[in-house]
């Protein structure tokens, strides 16, 4: 038995626990616990710029810049492509009966036709011949 | 050294693909380019490319623009050579004088291309008339003017240019005008008479379409129809027959307003009657 051992370790044991203790305290963030949320990476977008503008490959550089013209062309081709004029009329959508239809009479449709193409025509009889009215002209030049 | 190959294949990549679409692109240009030339834009709108006709106006229409200027200038120049007198006032007063009758000159060239142009508008087909005898009536007026015009382009002098001016109006009084407007007359007889000859075959038509499926019970409606189209019929040709006896009573040396008046009157009948028939024709389909 040797009590002052016993003693000494027990110094020990407190100076450690103490130093612990003042670890513990200057330190409380590293104990608690991680949280798993995923955090970005922060990038600094002028440092990037920076880079590509001293960027050494210059055939590279171009390569990017031709992909970037020939996406913006594209896009512009979609984007025409994908808006089609507007006419402000309305699409009318025909409906049609799967039953039978009755057969057209050609004869009929024919002088129907004929009717159609002479009205057009009458209309014609309406022209607009004062348009040829001949001109009055001064041509009573004395000096 | 090791060679990086994926760069290089990569921009002779891109670089075609590039050059691709830039030649779409200038093809699409060019398309565009090409539908704009066969179009004129006005007012903000786009229309389709004029016609003959319309082009004829249009030039008939600036031509007596360029007159009514001219016409300006020449009265200016004569007051001013008349006041004072001076050779600078006589030699202002023959070169727009010149100016103007040079203008009067296109102006009726102009005039006879647009009278040309009313000739090819109209049909021809079942008329009387001959097209190639009202075109041959324009040419000779047109070979007057142009040698006309001529003349006073080779001018020199300001005595010159009064007795042209006054070889112009005879001509004009005595030819040209009555000529074009007998010329004008042909035209909406001709083309009366085509529409009546067109009438008489869909008349025929359908007459004979409705006789072989008409119902007993609209048996009635047709007869009253038949004598309708009957009585079109007959009072267009006569309107007809008398509008051209009043044609030929037009006379090819003088003006005469009074007869030409009157021939218009008597067609302007006729065109009545034909119209009348658009309706019948349309009710006719409709009951059929």
């Amino acid at each position: 038995m040797n009590p002052p051992q016993f003693q000494d370790s027990g110094n020990m044991e407190k100076q450690i626990i103490a130093e612990e203790n003042v670890q513990k305290e200057q330190h409380p963030a590293q104990n608690t616990p991680k949280k798993s949320t995923y955090r970005i990476p922060k990038i600094d977008i002028s440092k990037l710029s920076a880079k590509l503008i001293y960027f050494k490959n210059r055939k590279l550089q171009l390569s990017l810049l031709l992909l970037l013209i020939i996406v913006i062309i594209f896009a512009a081709f979609i984007m025409i492509s994908k808006n089609p004029a507007q006419t402000g009329e309305k699409t009318v959508v025909k409906i049609t009966i799967a039953s039978p239809a009755p057969t057209p009479d050609p004869e009929l449709e024919q002088v129907k036709k004929d009717v159609v193409v002479f009205n057009n025509v009458l209309d014609s009889l309406d022209w607009e011949l004062d348009n040829i009215k001949f001109p009055q002209i001064d041509l009573d030049i004395k000096f | 050294m090791p060679t990086n190959k994926f760069p290089v294949s990569c921009i002779k990549y891109f670089a075609i693909l590039f050059l691709t679409l830039s030649l779409f692109t200038i093809f699409l240009l060019a398309l565009s380019l090409l539908a704009l030339s066969y179009s004129n834009v006005s007012n903000g709108s786009l229309t389709f490319a004029q016609t003959p006709l319309d082009q004829a106006k249009k030039d008939y229409t600036e031509k007596t623009s360029d007159l009514s200027n001219t016409k300006n200038a020449y009265i200016t120049a004569k007051s001013t050579y008349q006041a004072f007198g001076t050779a600078t006032a006589k030699a202002e007063a023959f070169a727009k004088t010149k100016e103007y009758l040079i203008s009067v000159d296109r102006l009726l060239l102009s005039y006879l291309a647009l009278v040309s142009e009313y000739g090819s508008e109209t049909r021809w087909q079942s008329s009387s008339f001959n097209k190639a005898a009202t075109d041959q009536v324009i040419t000779d007026q047109i070979t007057f003017m142009q040698d006309h015009l001529e003349k006073v382009q080779n001018t020199q002098t300001l005595e010159e240019l009064p007795p042209l001016s006054l070889d112009l109006k005879t001509r004009l009084d005595k030819d040209t005008r009555p000529k074009i407007n007998k010329v004008a007359e042909t035209y909406d007889i001709a083309q009366t008479e085509s529409i009546f000859g067109s009438f008489i075959n869909v008349s025929q038509l359908l007459n004979e379409f409705v006789e072989k499926r008409i119902t007993a019970q609209n048996h009635t409606l047709l007869i009253n129809w038949q004598s309708e189209i009957n009585d079109i019929r007959e009072k267009t040709l006569t309107n007809l027959s008398l509008s051209k006896e009043s044609y030929k009573k037009i006379k090819d040396d003088s003006f005469n307003s009074h007869q030409i008046k009157q021939t218009d009157e008597i067609l302007e009948r006729a065109k009545i009657e034909l119209k009348r028939s658009k309706s019948l024709f349309e009710e006719m389909t409709k009951i059929i």
